[in-house]
């Protein structure tokens, strides 16, 4: 037989007198508690720390942020303020020498320096230009940054008060009132929101209210199909039911049990939704419908920049970059939070070789 | 004998009521729990068990017949008093150990949910001190309170399920399946848990499961139900050691034993209806024992 | 029965060889110590059944032996062989031809095993040409044979159905059929009967029984439930705390237990409980990240011995195809009387060893 290669070698050095009778030892009837006390937000954030582009991406956001809201105290030129004579100087950055950077910008072939050519003082910088009014790019970028963040601040805000609302309402009360609640969102959803805001451009002028009307119109749509798909879930968790009957009202049911179980998700979706509002912002801007010109925004600067493109490229570049990076923050920052406050997607699924 | 405190009269649940394609899950279920006593119920996944459990606790509507709950009928409780009070006095242990605790809150907070619903506390202090008093009853030590649930092991938030039902001094619990998600070691531990519970707080309950070996264990009397029919009602004894409807045969058959030398010999019974039987009915087979089939003895 | 002799006879070489296997999660509190040191051999056309409570690392051991642990899990020693191969020492690439070709696992809960937007027919017919090159109408043959063999009536129309279209058996019986697709030598059964009900278990049961006759495949049987392995098992491991305290054929472990862990699990089988209490093995599971010096099951254990706290004891040989590690076995230990019921099958084993 095989089982000689198990172990089974007697210790005869065990002294005799421990070979008594003992007895169980009861502990804690039903033995100690494992894991962590930890709460949730608390693990979730550990998870989040340990992401690299999720911290990275909250770092960016952050100084993002408070440059985009320091914008009065920082921008170093009034944003809207025209000086022709100096239309169209390049980006010069004290101390760089680099071609682009020092004020220079290749012209038939050949760098040119557009500051000496416009008499500009050797202690004037526009470190990301002026454009072809000479107004400076850089007040322009911070004060449009700032804009195109209240807006998908606000498209956030949205989401969270009448998405989750109406999301939840719907799928607590169920029945008829459900259905007509459901009807109502798609009728909603099936208006294209550029019609919208043309269709508003005829009631205001265009500008945040009638870009934040549209958005409060129907971009929370998605949010409240995602509340109430997953409230619909917990209404058959037997915690749930457990509630019901112990007595507990459907409102105490929805704040207590339903809307902390689902926040981690609606967080997410909320997350999600702001580059999408930024994006909806630029691009209403940039064809022209969105915010008025003098008004900087990041799609009233790349409709600026894309004009000049083939002579001016960093009147599009910057707002471009300005744009890439925001978005892509954002969305890391959102991705990292989800695999933070839904771990089991992410643990379950892999398993190593 | 005095007034059953729970009686069924030919109870239906349809699910799906609104579609055309009705399914009648439950399908003219009738029979009573007395005072103190435990009624365990029976048989595979689907039979309708667990919606006969849930309608008791009127979690689900009654589609057809009633539910008496110590004289009242259930359905008709609609003012907020009735209501809460019937919430007070019937109450249900959930199956999955995992699904019946919300993940979020703290084992103090779950456990005092019922006693929040219906303000059966005036203080903090008062609430902290029930919690711990429930929470050691049910062999869980007090200090855990401020722990949440995945910090425990299966049989211990089955053991806060527990705490959080009695919590509010029921006099019936609906135990639906309380043991089927646990392991084996820990299936007694809960079991005798239940028993000495349900002693000292004299409790009635209904015991649903679909193991009838563990299910004789704790109940006084035992239904089988196949396919939303009660097919066999009879003391717990009786039913397990000398079934009458062949459908509790079959299922008796199934369970395994822990003995390999009978167990290489056994024969499972499969169970087939009989085709030929005519209209049936709940009849009394023997004193005390209900089976059901047609004026011939056949069963459907 | 005879059959089962007869293989053991024929060919006694062992198609599973596990030595001394440790694995260990790193989690934020700590390294958990899941299995410790196991040792066991599954043989050519047997049944073992591997028995213990949740966390007795049971799912574990299953999951090194096809090399599917999570990220965070550590082999720190031990080795894995398949018939001669250390399956430990295989790259990616070959560890992906032994599963499914020579090992297939079954998993707890059929409903998360299939695909829920796939026809039953070609999720099976799919398995099937994953690891052999064959047409499309010889996997589909294959298929409607496999369906037979799992026992699902009427094939040819059962195939063209979707998976919610079968019952939480019939479901189960179907994860056994894409398992079997390639004639595994090693069926690594976790825990299927666990989400079914006691007729539906029944039922798998027999299934396993009838595969191991018509396909001569090792099953290694995972469960918690020790009245479940009687039926099925020729051989009984039973785990605690990430070791297997005591290994035995069938009739060994159900008639002549000897260690304490195992009568406890015998005790507290609700279909052996006579009148009064049912019995509760008191206490929990210790917790592994700090695993006990001495033996683990000891203060959980009515027959602990002052040595439990201080030595862990080895597997100490009954019979040879029998060990227990307790040290209630060593001959300086004094005589113990086992709980009543097992103290009976005991007594009813010995006479039937006489007898024969």
């Amino acid at each position: 037989m095989n089982e000689r290669t198990l172990p089974c070698e007697r210790p005869d050095t065990l002294p005799d007198e421990l070979f008594r009778l003992r007895g169980a030892v009861p502990a804690d009837e039903v033995g100690a508690v494992r894991a962590s006390s930890f709460g949730f937000f608390q693990d979730a954030w550990r998870r989040l720390r340990r992401n690299k582009a999720a911290v990275g991406s909250i770092i960016v956001l952050t100084v993002v942020v408070i440059l985009a809201y320091s914008a009065p105290l920082i921008a170093p030129y009034n944003p809207n303020m025209q000086n022709v004579p100096y239309a169209n100087l390049p980006p010069r950055i004290p101390g760089i020498s680099v071609n682009g950077m020092n004020g220079k910008i290749p012209m038939r072939g050949q760098w040119v320096d557009r500051y000496a050519l416009a008499n500009v003082p050797d202690d004037v910088h526009y470190l990301f230009g002026t454009d072809e009014f000479g107004r400076d790019l850089l007040s322009r970028a911070l004060y449009g940054t700032r804009i195109s963040l209240t807006i998908a601040f606000i498209a956030a805000l949205l989401d969270l008060s009448i998405g989750v609302s109406f999301g939840l309402f719907s799928a607590m009360r169920g029945g008829a009132v459900d259905s007509i609640m459901q009807r109502l969102l798609e009728i909603l959803t099936g208006i294209p929101s550029l019609v919208l805001v043309v269709l508003m451009l005829l009631v205001f002028k265009p500008g945040m209210v009638s870009i934040v009307l549209a958005l409060a119109m129907s971009a929370w749509a998605p949010m409240a199909r995602i509340v109430r798909a997953q409230t619909l879930r917990l209404k058959r968790m037997e915690y749930v039911l457990a509630a019901r009957a112990l007595g507990m009202s459907r409102f105490r049911i929805a704040l207590s049990h339903v809307l902390p179980n689902i926040s981690g998700t609606v967080v997410v979706r909320a997350m999600f939704s702001i580059p999408y509002a930024i994006f909806f912002e630029t691009f209403l801007s940039f064809i022209g419908v969105g915010m008025r010109i003098p008004n900087a925004s990041i799609g009233t600067l790349l409709n600026g920049g894309y004009k000049v493109f083939r002579i001016y490229s960093y009147q599009m570049w910057i707002p471009a970059v300005i744009l890439c990076v925001i978005m892509l923050a954002f969305n890391l920052f959102a991705d990292g939070l989800r695999d933070a406050l839904d771990p089991k997607m992410k643990e379950q699924g892999d398993a190593h070789e | 004998m005095t007034a059953p405190l729970l009686q069924l009269e030919r109870v239906c649940h349809d699910y799906d009521t609104e579609s055309r394609r009705a399914i009648r899950a439950v399908d003219g279920v009738s029979f009573d729990i007395h005072e103190g006593e435990t009624f365990g119920l029976v048989g595979e996944s689907g039979c309708g068990k667990t919606t006969t459990g849930r309608m008791i606790v009127k979690l689900l509507p009654v589609t057809s017949g009633t539910i008496r709950f110590d004289g009242r009928d259930v359905a008709g409780l609609t003012s907020r008093n009735d209501l809460m009070r019937f919430r007070r006095e019937a109450q249900i242990v959930f199956q999955d150990p995992y699904a019946s605790l919300d993940p979020r809150k703290k084992v103090r907070d779950i456990v005092a949910e019922g006693l929040d619903a219906h303000r059966l506390t005036a203080s903090r202090d008062e609430r902290e001190g029930l919690v711990a008093e429930q929470l050691r009853s049910v062999g869980l030590n007090p200090d855990f309170m401020t722990r949440y649930p995945h910090e425990f092991s299966g049989g211990q938030r089955q053991r806060i399920g527990i705490a959080r039902a009695l919590a509010v001094g029921p006099r019936f619990v609906v135990c639906d399946e309380p043991i089927s998600a646990l392991d084996v070691s820990i299936q007694a531990q809960i079991v005798n848990l239940l028993k000495d519970l349900q002693v000292e707080k004299r409790l009635t309950m209904l015991f649903i499961a679909h193991d009838l070996s563990m299910v004789r264990y704790v109940s006084d009397r035992i239904g089988v139900m196949y396919r939303g029919r009660l097919v066999e009602i009879g003391p717990a004894e009786a039913v397990y050691h000398d079934p009458i409807h062949p459908y509790t045969k079959s299922l008796l058959s199934a369970i395994p034993l822990p003995e390999p030398m009978v167990e290489r010999l056994r024969r499972r019974v499969p169970y087939r209806q009989d085709d030929g039987a005519g209209v049936c009915a709940m009849r009394q087979a023997r004193p005390g024992r209900f089976v059901y089939c047609d004026d011939a003895g056949r069963f459907g | 029965m005879s059959d089962r002799h007869a293989a053991g006879n024929r060919n006694s070489s062992n198609r599973l060889e596990v030595r001394e296997l440790s694995v260990s999660f790193s989690t934020y509190l700590g390294v958990v110590r899941a299995v410790r040191g196991v040792s066991f051999d599954l043989r050519q056309g047997e049944t073992m059944a591997l028995v213990g409570e949740s966390g007795s690392g049971k799912t574990v051991t299953c999951r090194a032996v096809m090399r599917l642990l999570a990220k965070n899990a550590s082999l720190d020693s031990g080795s894995i062989s398949l018939d001669g191969t250390d399956l430990l020492k295989l790259n990616r690439r070959e560890m992906r031809d032994v599963r499914g070709n020579d090992v297939a696992m079954i998993f707890q809960d059929p409903m998360t095993s299939l695909n829920p937007t796939m026809k039953i027919g070609r999720q099976i017919g799919e398995a099937v040409r994953l690891h052999n090159n064959v047409s499309r109408a010889k996997a589909k043959s294959r298929a409607l044979e496999l369906l037979d063999l799992v026992g699902i009536e009427d094939p040819a129309r059962r195939y063209h159905q979707y998976p919610h279209q079968f019952s939480g058996g019939q479901r189960q019986r179907v994860v056994i059929a894409i398992a079997l697709a390639c004639d595994p030598k090693v069926l690594i059964a976790d825990e299927p009967t666990t989400a079914l009900d006691v007729t539906m278990q029944a039922q798998i049961l027999d299934l396993f029984k009838e595969l191991k006759r018509r396909t001569g495949a090792s099953i290694l049987f995972v469960t918690h439930d020790l009245g479940v392995v009687a039926n099925v098992a020729d051989r009984v491991a039973v785990m605690y705390a990430g070791r297997i305290v005591e290994i035995g054929t069938s009739d060994e472990i159900f008639y002549d237990p000897r260690h304490p862990y195992t009568w406890g699990l015998l005790s507290s089988l609700p279909a052996l409980a006579q009148d009064g209490r049912l019995y509760a093995i008191p206490g929990a599971p210790p917790d592994l990240i700090y695993p006990p010096t001495g033996d683990a099951f000891a203060p959980r254990n009515e027959y602990a011995l002052a040595i439990d706290d201080l030595a862990e004891p080895p597997l100490i040989r009954v019979t040879p195809t029998h060990y227990a590690a307790t040290w209630l076995l060593d001959p300086r230990a004094p005589a113990v009387e086992p709980p009543p019921e097992v103290a009976r099958r005991q007594r009813l084993y010995a006479d039937r060893q006489v007898n024969i």
